[in-house]
């Protein structure tokens, strides 16, 4: 066979062996091979011969293939004809939910606080801890959508915390809550076994994830008690833990993260096959497993260059030149053997050979048995002048590629792209909280007024991640309420080690946020530097005259709107007095809005804030604002702290009247736009100013339609 | 001659595996083709080269696959080509009117590449090296049986490598390790210093150079005595540009 240079004279002696008999008009009968695409192409392809099959009464269709994951699609494509077919050569144990759910507590004695690890389990369908099917889950969902998001709090953390107030003083967990932690605690009970223990025999480790596993899986009749061990997946877990338990002394000490390892590794050897085929008709099969085979349609798949044939594995201590030397196989033999199973197959009367030129990996080059077979037919059939007039000898009988790409296609011309979502909510629901704003959300509603729309109107509040690091996000909050506890307490009287009471505060902030130790000793720098910033900032001000006025005061000012008066609110970080004039302070912990962006409507906190003053919206504040300042606390460079919007000098400076008299204005005409009836909530209208990081930006669809070319619709709200 | 014919000379001239040549050419004019003819002359030239000790590295799996179809094509074509037209491609792929051909090895080597006992080795320089490694892992210095990590395996593992230093900054407060933990995270906002440990970690061998540090501190003026802090101070000064560039090189890292 490895001989092809008397393939031409070969042809020829065939071929006069019958006089009047054409041997190769024949030999390809009922043999077709198809080329798809790519793997899910294939998938389809084959799918739709099987299924084809179950139209003729009696006939019976096999998949051979030694690729799980074409096995695998396939199986998936047949279940849109409701046709469910097995794989015999099953998936390993490690791939099963048995796999999934000891791996899965595994993870948990690694790391016994991570919620998602937790998460997983809660929600796995095995576990019910004498519940009825579902309530555990149910149970948990409540707890986790409750007090599990966001930062790591363990089981017993939220035990202790079970009564905790929220910020109106409720508790945060109703009574409804506090029984549904009752039934969440009892995994933390149930879980113990397996915690607690540094290093152990892997006995031990294999008996406590027994016991767990059995306490997990329990339902709530006693009769139930022992169903995880049940079926196929369940007998070979049982059986490779009662070998671990055996044979477990053999082994060192190990930690659990070790024990996980092993067990993982041992359950990947393990295969879990289906104990009845499933189907009467169809059968999806490895090459070992249909060497007994009969089907009246054989379908041959994968048939790529180390799909089938493999390659041989690279061996790390003999190498071929070694291994002949010894009188070992050789890795070859393989090759022998799957060409041995492929021409047996390939004999069937009715085969269709397929592949795909791409996989997941990229191009891939056809099986060497298919080289063979396609040159061997031209060979046969090349005219005179060596053209190649065998490639509709390959042909199925039917176009099932045409089929399978005709199936979900969707012509291109048929396809309307999603348009920007066009919000018009009724009138009476646009101010949940009544006709009035505060300035913060009044960013959110002139930048972005899809966001408005989806937060305050229609209330939907983004959830945080489990296990999510809040710290970034939450800095800026926690950095506001340390300096203004600070500054209550101090006033304009520093303290003499002013310095060391704000780093300590600092720290004990995001310490309460979940910030580790480690975590904590790298951003000191930043946080010794944002102290520095803040009190130098201070000491210049107290020395040019400014007392504190007042920290978080509340401001308010009017407007007259189409559909009534209309109330701005906000809470200012500082103000500042200074004979009657007023310094409104903003601290920024991430970027402040710069000047262009404030003079162009974008950001109406600071000239807000100076109407208020002007209009005697603060409390006790009387007099007029003079200065507009950003107070950015960064504590990872050196820049200048203070951003004043009002300058004294250049063309363009404005007064801090004439930031209020705009600010008044840009309200006026933005109230007036969302009183109109047929106002539309657009997701970031500016292109210019729009950003990629939006909460809302997945629900308002903005990657099916934005477009970087998107023009900026100037001055609509 | 006509343009056609020389570029056939050349094609012919580079694929004949007597010298050792360097090809650059454009997209489409026949680069793999000049691989396909020397991989298939050497091998009729020397009948006792079996096809496993050529290897052909390519950079990408597209170029691998194609180059390896190409040749079984080729090869498979001579297989069974009629005797005349066989003569005529031999004489073509040669170049040579004259050259000596013996059809019958032509028409061997089709097999003789598909059975390859591990295969024929064209092969993507990364498949090379994971091949390499799996032979001589205990040369290598890394576990027998291994597998590369895949991009989530890889994270998490960047993760806690991280985690690890933060401990160990936290522990030993005057380390070097420390202090420049402290430096870096004073100046830099976390996506910076994210970027910059990103590309440390996959440019291993170009931080190991900077042990050489004497090129540096003439670069910038800096004193052999000098404290690290100095030198960061430096550092982090604006710099000429020729100065910036020369940097640039020296320690090729864009975000400097």
């Amino acid at each position: 066979v490895n001989e092809t240079n008397d393939w031409p004279s070969r042809i020829k002696t065939l071929r006069n062996e019958v006089e009047g008999y054409d041997p190769f008009d024949t030999a390809f009968n009922g043999l077709s091979l198809i080329e798809t695409m790519n793997d899910d192409e294939e998938a389809m392809v084959i799918a739709l011969i099987m299924r084809e099959t179950l139209e003729a009464p009696e006939k019976t269709a096999a998949l051979v293939t030694p690729d799980p994951a074409l096995a695998r699609r396939v199986k998936a494509k047949l279940r849109r004809w409701s046709v469910d077919v097995d794989y015999s050569q099953g998936e390993p144990l490690e791939e099963t939910r048995m796999g999934a759910f000891f791996a899965g507590l595994l993870r948990i004695a690694t790391d016994p606080d991570n919620p998602v690890h937790l998460a997983a389990i809660a929600k796995h369908g095995y576990t019910r801890l004498g519940h009825e099917e579902g309530q555990f889950r149910a149970a948990w969902s409540q707890i986790e959508y409750k007090a599990m998001r966001g930062p790591r709090r363990s089981l017993k953390e939220l035990e202790q915390d079970r009564f905790v107030l929220d910020q109106k003083d409720r508790p945060v967990l109703n009574d409804k809550d506090q029984s549904a932690l009752d039934i969440v605690m009892s995994l933390d009970t149930a879980l113990a076994p397996l915690l607690g223990r540094e290093i152990a025999s892997v006995q031990l480790w294999a008996e406590a994830l027994v016991t767990v596993a059995e306490t997990l899986s329990r339902g709530e009749n006693d009769d139930e008690a022992l169903t995880l061990w049940r079926g196929e997946a369940g007998e070979k877990a049982a059986m490779l833990l009662r070998n671990l338990i055996e044979h477990g002394p053999r082994l060192p000490e190990m930690p659990v993260s070790d024990f996980a390892d092993l067990l993982g590794t041992l359950m990947r050897g393990q295969v879990v096959r289906p104990r009845h085929g499933t189907h009467p008709r169809l059968q999806i099969l490895g090459p070992l497993e249909a060497r007994m085979l009969y089907a009246d349609t054989v379908i041959l798949g994968g048939l790529n260059e180390g799909v089938w044939p493999a390659n041989p594995p690279v061996e790390p201590f003999l190498s071929r030149t070694m291994r002949k030397q010894i009188g070992l196989s050789l890795p070859e033999r393989r090759y022998g053997l799957s060409a041995h199973d492929f021409a047996e197959l390939a004999s069937n009367p009715k085969v269709l050979l397929t592949r795909s030129e791409r996989s997941s990996s990229g191009p891939m080059v056809a099986s060497r048995w298919l080289w063979r077979l396609q040159t061997l037919a031209r060979g046969a059939h090349m005219d005179k002048d060596g053209r190649d007039q065998s490639l509709e000898f390959f042909k199925p009988a039917q176009d099932y590629l045409a089929w399978a790409r005709e199936l979900d296609h969707v012509d291109p011309h048929d396809v309307v792209p999603i348009s920007s979502p066009l919000p018009n909510p009724p009138q009476e629901t646009r101010w949940p909280t009544g006709r009035k704003i505060s300035v913060t959300k009044l960013t959110t509603l002139i930048r972005d007024p899809y966001a408005h729309y989806a937060r305050s109107i229609l209330g939907l509040k983004p959830l945080d991640d489990l296990d999510e690091n809040l710290a970034a996000r939450r800095l800026g909050t926690a950095l506001h309420e340390v300096l203004e506890s600070f500054a209550l307490k101090y006033g304009d009287d520093l303290p003499p080690d002013p310095i060391d009471i704000l780093r300590v505060k600092f720290e004990t902030a995001l310490k309460a946020m979940g910030v580790g130790a480690a975590q904590l000793n790298v951003e000191r720098p930043r946080l010794n530097k944002i102290a520095k910033k803040y009190l130098n900032w201070f000491e210049l001000t107290r020395a040019q005259g400014w007392k504190t006025h007042s920290l978080e005061a509340k401001g308010r000012v009017e407007i007259v709107a189409p559909e009534g008066p209309f109330l701005a609110t906000a809470i200012s970080d500082r103000l500042d007095v200074r004979s009657g004039e007023y310094k409104v302070v903003d601290y920024k912990t991430g970027g402040s809005s710069t000047e262009r962006e404030v003079k162009a409507g974008f950001d109406l906190q600071l000239p807000l804030q100076a109407a208020m003053i002007d209009k005697d919206g603060f409390k006790d504040a009387k007099g007029t604002a003079s200065a507009l300042d950003y107070l950015v606390l960064r504590g990872h460079s050196d820049e200048d702290p203070v951003k004043s919007l009002v300058k004294t000098t250049g063309k363009a400076a404005w007064r801090a009247e004439d930031y209020a008299e705009f600010a008044m204005e840009t309200l006026e005409k933005l109230i007036a736009f969302f009183d109109d009836p047929k106002a539309i909530y657009h997701s970031q209208p500016r292109a210019k100013f729009s950003n990629p990081f939006g909460d809302y930006d997945h629900l308002a669809r903005r990657a099916e339609w934005a477009k970087a070319h998107d023009d900026e619709s100037g001055g609509a709200f | 001659m006509s343009p056609y014919d020389k570029a056939v000379q050349f094609q012919n001239l580079a694929a004949d595996p007597k010298h050792n040549v360097f090809v650059s050419a454009n997209a489409g004019s026949g680069k793999t083709h000049v691989l396909v003819n020397r991989v298939s002359r050497i091998l009729l030239a020397s009948p006792d080269v079996e096809p496993e000790h050529i290897l052909c590295l390519t950079y990408t799996k597209a170029a691998a696959s194609e180059m390896q179809t190409r040749l079984f094509k080729t090869l498979g074509d001579w297989s069974v080509m009629p005797k005349d037209k066989l003569t005529g491609v031999m004489k073509k792929l040669h170049g040579d009117e004259k050259a000596e051909i013996n059809l019958n090895e032509a028409r061997k080597l089709f097999a003789k590449a598909l059975e390859t006992p591990e295969g024929l080795k064209v092969q993507t320089i990364h498949a090379f090296c994971e091949r390499l490694l799996a032979r001589f892992p205990i040369e290598a210095g890394i576990l027998p049986g291994f597998e590369p990590l895949d991009e989530a395996e890889a994270t998490s593992l960047f993760e806690q490598v991280w985690q690890g230093l933060l401990e160990k900054a936290l522990h030993v407060p005057d380390s070097e390790l420390a202090k420049a933990l402290t430096y870096i995270v004073g100046g830099n906002a976390n996506s910076t210093i994210e970027s910059l440990r990103n590309w440390m970690a996959y440019n291993i061998p170009k931080i190991e150079k900077w042990d050489n540090l004497e090129d540096l501190r003439q670069l910038l003026g800096v004193k052999v005595d000098d404290s690290l802090e100095a030198f960061m101070i430096t550092l982090s000064r604006p710099m000429m540009p020729t100065q910036r560039r020369s940097l640039r090189k020296m320690i090729s890292h864009p975000v400097v």
